[in-house]
This record gives structure tokens, C-alpha cells and sequence, in this order.
């Protein structure tokens, strides 16, 4: 009996008795495993979305606040743990595929008086990316919304973390202020 | 005299003699192993799509009204040759076949009064760019941000011919230099145009 160089199916070899029956069996079987094999491989884009659902959060004198996400909307492809859901709120992610992810967050706030400037920042073991926004020197236009997006490379389950911060002026001074809607998208962009 | 299926798995025909059965047995069986290696390989591909990402975190002086193309001395990911920084360390540079998402997050310091601060992301002549501007800060409202942030972000495709360099240019209009800090440059291959994934 041979197997093929790849895949290892068997096949018999010139030396072999005729069992056609037996031996054509064997092959599709064994093709049938392999192929459900690489089928079972073929899975969703590894992907999170974690949101604030319908909870505020209060952002006090600061000077930053891990962004706090109350729902896991989208958990796909094994991007988390399937506990991850259970656990919320949360303000950290541990993507579970090792290689390189992509990553957006928003956050809506409203029209606070006196202050200069937002950030929203994503961090892991270090910086990602950071967006910043100087506020309108007067409340003409209700909510605002800002967001982020950056790349870093992730180690995989036990390994770095993700999160959004943000901050606002005047650090020390300020009053407590909500943030309303916010959310935080990752998806796996390369495999390592 | 065996035949193939359009895909190159040969069968005995009927008229074939039943002797050399174990030979055709092979022939189909090895046919099938490499056709479905062939399968496995490029499922694998698209799970491993090429991408890099290069970071910097020593200033890098930005004068008014020049423009300083961004260096990189880390190399935070690579799965296909795209960055070597011993040879350039501008470059992110795109070879593999295929529709690719690029962006980089830069970060700068801060100087009096108002200026604009710009961003472009360049790529190989012929294939356009992406360019993001924002207006800088004079950071009298507060200790922080210490630093202002940019975050242009583009499409290139790569015909898998002529490979694509990559690179982020900075310009900025204040009145004095001012330097650019955390940085990172990345690009990902989102999909290919032709011929699969």
C-alpha cells in the first residue's frame, strides 16, 4: 500500500492484491477527512465589536478614563474568548489569532461647555494611535463624536491587550461629564 | 488510455485494461493529493495575507514649510519581506499582487499659534496617494495634549510586477520646527483583483 505524497491518501502499489472495492473506499474516505479538514478552516473574519449599549459613562477630572464597554455585539471567527460575552462590562480585549489587527473606536459626547480639546487614544503594551478634535468656542452643535483607528500586532491568548482612552481639558477642573455612544471594532487583518 | 476531468484527476475508461488497475489507482489518487494541496495552500494565503507595520519613537526635527519623509527604526511586523530597514528605512514596500490598505499614526509635538500640520501618504510614481491635514495646536489651553496627532489612511493596488514604496511625508506652517514622535506606518493587503482572494 502507498499514500501520496501531500495529503497521505492510500492507493494500492503493483504489489498489491486487487481489492478494488476496499481500496476505493480507503481513498474517499480519507479524501473526505481532508477535505471537511480545510472546509472547517474556512471560518468568518476573525472580528469583535464591543459598545456601550445603552449606558452612559461618567468621565470625571481625569486626566484620561479607559473607555468602559457595557456589550459585546460581535464576537466571530475566535477573535475572543466566548466568555468574554459573560464578563462585560469590560475595558480590555484579548485578541485570541496571533498576527496583525485592525482596530476603530468612537466615542459620542456632548457639547461641554469650556472645554478645548478631546482625545481618544488606542493603546496595547504601548501606544497605537490617537485622534484629537478642538472643540467649536460655542455649543451650536450638540453632540459630537470622535474616533480612532489604528494597527498593532497582537500576541495571541495570555498575550497583549487592547483598550480606548480618553481624555478632555481641563484636567483637575473640569466637572463630571457622560460619555454617551461608544464603541470598539477589531478585526484581524493578517495571520502570523 | 486513462482520461482527466477538467481538473486533472485522471479514471480508467472502460476499455482499459483491468490490469494496470492499481497503476490508475495512483495516478488518481496523486492527481487528488495535488489538487487539494494546491486548495490548502491558498486558504492558507489568504489567512496570511502580506502586511507590515514600522514604528519610531525618537524625535524627528520638522522644520516649517519642509517636507521631512518619516523614518522608522522598528520593524513591529512582517510576513512577506515588505520592510528591511538595514536598506531603507522609509519604505514599507508592497511586492505581492493585490488591493492594499495603508495608514500610518503620527504623532507631534506642539509650538505656539496656529499652523497647519500635513500628512501624505506617497506611493511609487503613477499610483496617487493619501493625504490627511489638520490644523496644530498651540497647546495654551492645558498641559496636555503634549502632542498632536495625525492619521492619514489610503488604497493602493500592487500589479505583483513593480513593486509599490510606501512612505509618509510630514509638512507643517508654524513659525518654528517642531518634532515628530510616536509614529507607526502600516499596510495590509485587503484583497487580491484578479485571481482569487
Amino acid at each position: 500500500m502507498g499514500v501520496t505524497p501531500n495529503r497521505g491518501y492510500p492507493y494500492p502499489d503493483p504489489t498489491s492484491p486487487m481489492r478494488i472495492t476496499t481500496d476505493l473506499q480507503a481513498l474517499a474516505e480519507a479524501v473526505d477527512t481532508d477535505i471537511k479538514v480545510e472546509q472547517d478552516s474556512i471560518i468568518q473574519r476573525p472580528i469583535f465589536r464591543a459598545s456601550g449599549g445603552g449606558d452612559r459613562q461618567e468621565y470625571g477630572p481625569g486626566p484620561t478614563v479607559d473607555v468602559s464597554y457595557a456589550v459585546l455585539e460581535q464576537n466571530s471567527g475566535g477573535a475572543l474568548a466566548a466568555s468574554t460575552a459573560s464578563l462585560m462590562p469590560q475595558t480590555t480585549f484579548t485578541p485570541l489569532i496571533p498576527g496583525l489587527w485592525g482596530f476603530t473606536a468612537t466615542v459620542e459626547y456632548p457639547q461641554w461647555l469650556g472645554i478645548g480639546w478631546v482625545k481618544l487614544s488606542l493603546y496595547s503594551n504601548f501606544w497605537i494611535a490617537s485622534s484629537i478634535a478642538t472643540e467649536m468656542p460655542n455649543n451650536v452643535d450638540g453632540n459630537r463624536t470622535i474616533s480612532v483607528t489604528g494597527v498593532n500586532h497582537f500576541s495571541g491568548p495570555g498575550g497583549n491587550t487592547v483598550r480606548a482612552v480618553f481624555e478632555a481639558n481641563p484636567i483637575g477642573t473640569r466637572a463630571v461629564f457622560p460619555m454617551f455612544s461608544r464603541s470598539l471594532t477589531g478585526f484581524l487583518l493578517a495571520r502570523d | 488510455m486513462p482520461a482527466n476531468t477538467p481538473r486533472g484527476i485522471s479514471y480508467p475508461l472502460y476499455t482499459d485494461p483491468i490490469a494496470n488497475t492499481q497503476i490508475y489507482f495512483q495516478d488518481m489518487a496523486t492527481d487528488i493529493d495535488t489538487l487539494v494541496d494546491q486548495f490548502s495552500d491558498r486558504l492558507i494565503a489568504a489567512g496570511t495575507r502580506p502586511a507590515a507595520k514600522a514604528s519610531g519613537i525618537a524625535n524627528q526635527a520638522l522644520a516649517p514649510l519642509t517636507n521631512v519623509t518619516c523614518t522608522w527604526v522598528g520593524e513591529d511586523f512582517d510576513n512577506d519581506n515588505m520592510i528591511d530597514l538595514a536598506v531603507n528605512n522609509t519604505f514599507i514596500t508592497l511586492t505581492d499582487q493585490g488591493f492594499y490598505m495603508v495608514g500610518a499614526s503620527v504623532g507631534l509635538s506642539n509650538t505656539a499659534g496656529t499652523y497647519g500640520v500635513r500628512a501624505t501618504l506617497t506611493f511609487s510614481a503613477g499610483l496617487g496617494g493619501g493625504i490627511q491635514t489638520l490644523r496644530g495646536s498651540s497647546n495654551t489651553l492645558d498641559p496636555s495634549p503634549t502632542q498632536t496627532y495625525i492619521n492619514p489612511l489610503s488604497m493602493v493596488y500592487c500589479d505583483g510586477i513593480t513593486p509599490v514604496n510606501c512612505t509618509v511625508v510630514m509638512r507643517q506652517n508654524a513659525a518654528a520646527s517642531i518634532n515628530i514622535q510616536d509614529r507607526n506606518f502600516w499596510a495590509a493587503k485587503v484583497s487580491n483583483l484578479m485571481g482569487g482572494f
